[in-house]
């Protein structure tokens, strides 16, 4: 009887042993895993007082070609700021209209992605000067700024080319990026 | 020599036509305020009293590209601008922005890289014709970076004197890539006097006082920029002038 007492005693934490490091060798490899499928992207968002695009790094899943990927960076994008508004940093603005939706990119043999939004990306825009401005390099830079070897951006509405977004700035050409507009030192964490 | 007494002010520093153009029209309303008041209408009731302004009060001529409530395209404004010779196009708006909140003035210019880098940039993705084009982007940069002087100079002029009349109301200048000024072939501006979309901003839009004090900031400015011109003409007398 004691023999066995002993055997319990000596195999139950060697049991217990193998079962904890077992599950956290386990975890350390999902999370892992979970690492190498994710990227960091970079978001443009306006500062509150509307003065310049603000990055704000994002950690989401990127795979598939160049126009999934894209497509996703956008669709991050309309979801607007998901920084923490704290103390020392305000909220950052949404320079997309509440309602518009991506209906796909597509890269051209020149290296310029073509991103056509619906209708409300123009229908439902504020129409300033510096809005239009916030908006399209919200945009343009987003892109530029993931996707490097992409140098020119066009913006189309519903599938049509727009020759401007609210009537001030020119979309009828592909743009390109726009870092006067953006204050890096002023990073955000979604 | 004596005909240089005759000379009057505007002669004088070449400054001769205005143009000025209310933003938007017809079925283009542009902004909205909250109340349903349209920048259309505001900014073509400010042009037209501006206008009023400077031909009653100076010996300039003005051109509008538009002087009633009409759809009027980008490229039609710029002609009409370009064709009627004038010396300095302010394009009149309202401003909007995301948040409801902010009000302002803003004035907006090119700047000579903006202006280089359209210029540079091929109207299509095929690059064939390029080099053809080689000669036009250079003659025509060559005369935009002039005319993005002095229109950042206007600027800087209007931005003081706006400031200087309506203290209490934040006046920015940026330069921006603003699609009807790069067609314009004189020293161009675009100012935005108020943010439709707030509500302090909307109330002032329809003030008559704020009107006056805009309206005075311009002409203001206008004067200043020829004073400054004839400055510039004292220091260094034109060639023009000593030929005639």
């Amino acid at each position: 009887m004691k023999r066995y007492i002993l055997i319990l005693i000596i195999l139950i934490p060697a049991i217990a042993g193998y079962l904890y490091f077992s599950v956290k060798s386990g975890k350390r490899t999902t999370t892992t895993n979970i690492i190498t499928d994710k990227n960091d992207i970079v978001l443009y968002f306006s500062s509150e007082d509307e003065e310049y695009l603000v990055p704000e790094i994002r950690e989401i899943k990127l795979s598939g070609p160049i126009e999934t990927q894209t497509l996703k960076v956008i669709q991050e994008l309309i979801k607007g700021s998901q920084a923490q508004q704290t103390q020392s940093a305000k909220g950052l603005i949404n320079v997309i209209p509440d309602g518009v939706k991506v209906n796909g990119t597509r890269l051209n043999g020149m290296g310029a992605l073509y991103i056509d939004f619906s209708r409300e990306l123009k229908e439902s825009h504020p129409g300033g000067s510096w809005a239009e401005m916030l908006t399209i390099y919200s945009i343009v830079d987003t892109i530029t700024k993931n996707f490097p070897d992409i140098k020119r951006v066009k913006i189309l509405i519903d599938g049509r080319e727009i020759e401007t977004l609210a009537g001030h700035i020119d979309t009828s050409k592909p743009l390109t990026k726009n870092m006067d507009i953006v204050r890096i030192d002023d990073e955000r964490k979604g | 020599m004596l005909l240089l007494f005759y000379f009057n002010e505007a002669d004088s520093t070449g400054l001769k036509t205005i143009v000025i153009d209310p933003g938007h029209g017809g079925s283009d309303k542009g902004g909205e305020g909250r109340d349903g008041i349209l920048e259309k209408d505001t900014v073509l009731q400010i042009s037209l009293s501006l206008r009023n302004k400077i031909t009653g009060k100076m010996k300039l001529n003005v051109v509008m590209t538009r002087d009633k409530d009409n759809d009027v395209p980008l490229e039609k404004r710029a002609s009409i601008a370009n064709e009627s010779n004038g010396d300095l196009f302010m394009s009149i708006h309202t401003g909007s922005a995301h948040s409801d909140e902010l009000s302002g003035i803003w004035i907006f210019h090119l700047d000579y890289e903006t202006v280089r880098s359209e210029l540079g940039k091929s109207d299509t993705d095929d690059i064939e014709g390029d080099e053809k084009k080689d000669l036009e982007v250079i003659l025509k940069d060559m005369a935009q970076s002039e005319y993005v002087n002095e229109g950042a100079r206007f600027s800087e002029l209007l931005q003081k004197n706006l400031i200087e009349l309506i203290p209490d109301q934040k006046v920015g200048l940026k330069p921006i890539p603003i699609s009807i000024l790069k067609d314009i072939n004189m020293p161009s501006v675009l100012i935005e006097i108020g943010n439709i979309t707030n509500n302090k901003d909307g109330k002032r839009l329809k003030d008559k006082e704020y009107v006056n004090k805009i309206t005075d900031a311009i002409l203001n400015s206008i004067n200043d920029y020829i004073m400054a011109n004839e400055g510039e003409s004292s220091e260094n007398p034109s060639s023009d002038r000593d030929d005639k």
